[in-house]
């Protein structure tokens, strides 16, 4: 199962770029790419930065493909 | 049902196999029409190279002033938060260049060396080594401006471990990205050297090239391979 994020639609949400995210959240803005992209797995220590700054969970910004999909499925039965 | 999933799974291998065997079999066949072939510089080779050379130097060092001077023109007025990918992308093919300018300059010195010890004169080592000069200008200038762009890692080449020190300054995702990268180079490299070794054998049969070709790719090849697995070992220790 692949790792997969919403860190772009949060970002948009707050009308951050990614260098502003970056910078909030002690990264650069290549890493905030590499992330979004799904590229690369940020460090637990990154990940609860990111979520910090968009205020929410880590649960709510990175899940494991097929998961939503999986709970949705769940709250229709 | 078994032989095809072998022949799948070594398809490439199968490929690259039976395309050697092929062009062997056509050098074989026409090695004596090869054998009297001339593709030889003869004493001309040191000449073409030091010309090649020398353009070659004339043409990236040109391109280098050019971006450079874009450079220049353009790294004060930027959002340090937001920099543009064109400036950030000259940043680094200059500092790319110039660096591949300064092993040209090197290698070039190394070929003037070699035929102006025997015959030449010695004067001409002096251009390549005004193109490493102006090379190692050109990297100080674009390691300024990248500095000036990246202030949280600043780089000072003629400091002790710099590059250590600045992979140190690299965050998370950067130093992932120099993993990935460390590692295709590695993985590349060996098929360079496999193509290096093909190509010295087969241009052995129309020019004379030196023993010494083949010889130090299988070196360097062998100790790419050592240092790799020497560092590797280091981390399995528990």
């Amino acid at each position: 199962m692949e790792l997969r994020n919403r860190v772009k639609e949060l970002r948009a949400r707050y009308n951050l770029s990614q260098g502003e995210l970056g910078k909030l959240a002690d990264a650069s803005r290549q890493t905030i790419s590499l992330i979004e992209r799904g590229d690369y797995s940020p460090s637990v220590l990154l990940a609860l930065k990111i979520s910090k700054v968009l205020k929410v969970s880590v649960e709510e910004i990175f899940y494991l493909e097929g998961e939503n999909e999986d709970e949705d499925d769940n709250k229709k039965v | 049902m078994k032989m095809r999933m072998i022949i799948k799974k070594y398809r490439n291998f199968i490929i690259v196999m039976m395309i050697s065997m092929i062009i062997g079999g056509i050098l074989g066949g026409f090695s004596d029409k090869i054998s009297k072939m001339d593709l030889s510089f003869g004493e001309d080779m040191s000449k073409f190279l030091f010309k090649a050379l020398f353009a070659l130097s004339l043409i990236i060092t040109i391109y280098l002033i050019v971006t450079i001077i874009y450079i220049k023109s353009n790294y004060m007025k930027v959002d340090l938060d937001n920099i543009p990918k064109v400036l950030n992308r000259k940043v680094s093919n200059a500092i790319l260049l110039c660096t591949i300018q300064a092993i040209i300059g090197l290698t070039w010195d190394a070929v003037v060396i070699n035929k102006s010890f025997d015959e030449g004169p010695l004067y001409l080592i002096l251009v390549p080594t005004i193109f490493i000069i102006i090379a190692a200008s050109l990297l100080t200038t674009s390691m300024k401006y990248f500095n000036y762009l990246y202030p949280n890692r600043k780089m000072n080449l003629f400091e002790n471990g710099a590059e250590k020190k600045y992979f140190d300054k690299l965050d998370d995702g950067e130093k992932w990205v120099t993993y990935t990268c460390s590692y295709t180079t590695f993985n590349k490299m060996q098929m360079v050297y496999t193509v290096g070794l093909v190509i010295s054998m087969l241009l052995s049969m129309f020019i004379n090239i030196s023993i010494e070709v083949p010889i130090l790719i299988g070196v360097i090849w062998i100790i790419q391979n050592l240092i790799f697995s020497f560092e590797s070992r280091k981390y399995e220790e528990v």
